[in-house]
């Protein structure tokens, strides 16, 4: 494992759910220390299942190489966090905001060691950093959408990681709580961790990230944002030309929904 | 020795611990949306119980264990390998293997004979909570006459408690968020095994004392009875069990001696009684939640 090594390089990777039907066909890439990149491409392009691929959480993954920091996923799992989908999570648990965040260092606690004062303390700074202090004794059920994608990235930054993978953060979440954790996540790379996070609405890419890779089943561009985003190049992975269609509409229109309630 | 001594101390010794056992494993699986995985191991077990009888010639408990707990494994073992290699729902997977076990138990009580050479299928259904009694030897301690079913239901009561308190952690944020935990877990898997075959360890220690319906009913029940008022795990747990083990004390007693304060000789089956008592608390706790949650 080598000091200057990528956080994430990723060669020929196919990723799918029933053998020879790739939803990722071919993706080759590799994430800068210090980045913050935008995974973009219209619905059912693969994002999700790059992202998880990656990790190795997809049921079918080829690449002929996946390495986190020069080495493999289990040399750097410590390194390495990853935000699911909010949807993908059950908010009934039982359990206040503080439970969840301390769920992130379940690895560094230890197998049968209780979770502590410490872990307690290290998951209310964390808190404090997504503007949840108040929050921290709260059920997470009883939290709204953008306080509970929050929380899944204070679970994420408590365990200090180097690498930051996000599966659309920014769904369904109201404008305050999108700006709040764009500068959490910007505040984060400022400090040398990685950010690749899977994002729908094209119109705030160029806000919160500084690269984006371009994806519809294959890996069509990476790059930084302006580079990436040309009319041409959306209108190869989208079928239309600028970003007035529907497919930032339905998250466009989603937030408002969530800004209103 | 009073009859309280001999006869109602040990069954209500049994189902309480049971429901320890039993409520402190299913608590897991309610939080995981697998209660059903209790229903499917008290199905799969039947076979080995039958084979165990087969084999060792007898109702020797140490042979009908050891069959119900390899027929637990098995089970579970072919579950995971079907779903390693097809792309099913966990659910319809144990769907088929546990029903496939079951109907295997039927064929052998069938065609080996068993009924005839008394394997009651009742005691499969209700147990034999009602046989459960403390014979202590002439001039010797109450203990020394406990019968070997509560030492094993002490035992896996036990175990259950140690499982809880020694993975909690784990187990909640696997059950939380899977995806998170697999990558951050070194091996949710082991950890999910774990959790099965310790579950699988309580509901076959409870399955000869109270039989397969109650065994189910208290996997699930005590959870499902906390849940609205829950706020934590670990609270749910607790909560759960300090309501369900008076609501078993009260079935136990209500089954066994309020038919003869109306006269009636013969009383009634211990094991369902508390599993209708244990079912019904449910839907009323959440009566109740929505109560307090309206006058809050």
């Amino acid at each position: 494992m080598s000091a200057t090594a990528p956080p994430l390089e990723v060669v020929h990777l196919r990723a799918g759910y029933v053998r020879d039907a790739w939803i990722v066909e071919d993706a080759s890439f590799a994430l800068a220390a210090g980045s913050m990149t935008a995974l973009v491409g219209p619905n059912g392009a693969g994002k999700s299942t790059l992202l998880k691929a990656v990790l190795g959480l997809a049921p079918i993954v080829r690449a002929e190489r996946v390495a986190f920091f020069g080495g493999d996923l289990d040399a750097a799992r410590a390194r390495v966090a990853f935000i699911p989908q909010r949807s993908a999570i059950d908010w009934d648990f039982p359990a206040t905001a503080r439970d969840v965040v301390a769920m992130g260092l379940v690895a560094r606690i230890g197998l049968f060691r209780r979770t502590g004062r410490d872990a307690l303390a290290a998951a209310e700074r964390a808190l404090d950093s997504v503007g949840l202090l108040g929050m921290a004794r709260e059920q997470v059920g009883e939290l709204s959408g953008g306080q509970q994608q929050r929380v899944l990235v204070a679970r994420a930054l408590v365990a200090e990681p180097d690498l930051l993978l996000l599966d659309e953060p920014f769904a369904n979440v109201d404008a305050a709580s999108e700006a709040h954790l764009a500068s959490v996540l910007r505040a984060r790379a400022a400090r040398g961790s990685t950010v690749l996070a899977v994002h729908h609405d094209l119109r705030s890419v160029r806000a919160h990230f500084d690269e984006a890779i371009l994806l519809n089943r294959a890996l069509l561009a990476h790059g930084p944002v302006a580079a990436v985003l040309t009319d041409a190049r959306l209108a190869e992975a989208y079928g239309f030309v600028g970003v007035t269609s529907a497919e930032r509409a339905p998250a466009a229109r989603a937030g408002e929904a969530e800004a209103r309630a | 020795m009073n009859a309280f001594l001999a006869i109602d101390l040990p069954a209500l010794l049994a189902a309480v611990l049971a429901t320890v056992a039993c409520g402190t494993l299913g608590n897991w699986l309610v939080l995981r949306k697998e209660s059903m995985t209790a229903d499917a191991i008290a199905h799969a077990v039947l076979p080995g119980l039958v084979a165990g009888y087969l084999v060792s010639g007898s109702r020797s408990m140490g042979a009908m264990l050891a069959g119900a707990a390899l027929a637990g494994v098995a089970s579970v073992l072919l579950s995971a390998a079907i779903r390693a290699r097809t792309r099913l729902e966990a659910g319809a997977v144990l769907g088929v293997v546990f029903t496939a076990f079951f109907a295997l138990g039927v064929v052998l009580l069938e065609t080996q004979g068993a009924r005839q050479i008394d394997l009651d299928p009742s005691c499969v259904l209700f147990g034999s909570l009602e046989t459960l009694f403390v014979a202590a030897p002439e001039g010797g301690s109450w203990l020394a006459g406990v019968p070997g079913e509560i030492w094993l239901l002490a035992a896996a009561a036990v175990l259950a408690l140690a499982f809880h308190a020694l993975l909690a952690k784990e187990l909640a944020a696997l059950a939380f968020d899977p995806l998170h935990a697999r990558l951050s877990l070194r091996s949710p898997r082991a950890l999910e095994r774990a959790l099965l075959a310790a579950t699988s360890a309580a509901i076959v220690a409870s399955f000869a004392a109270v039989g397969s319906i109650l065994v189910v009913a208290l996997v699930a029940c005590p959870a499902l009875i906390a849940a609205p008022h829950a706020r934590s795990v670990g609270g749910q747990l607790s909560l759960g069990l300090a309501l369900s083990i008076p609501l078993v004390g009260a079935a136990y007693f209500a089954a066994a001696h309020a038919p003869s304060l109306f006269g009636t000789a013969t009383a009634l089956n211990a094991a369902g009684m508390i599993a209708v008592l244990l079912v019904a608390a449910v839907p009323a706790s959440h009566g109740v939640a929505r109560v307090i949650r309206r006058l809050a």
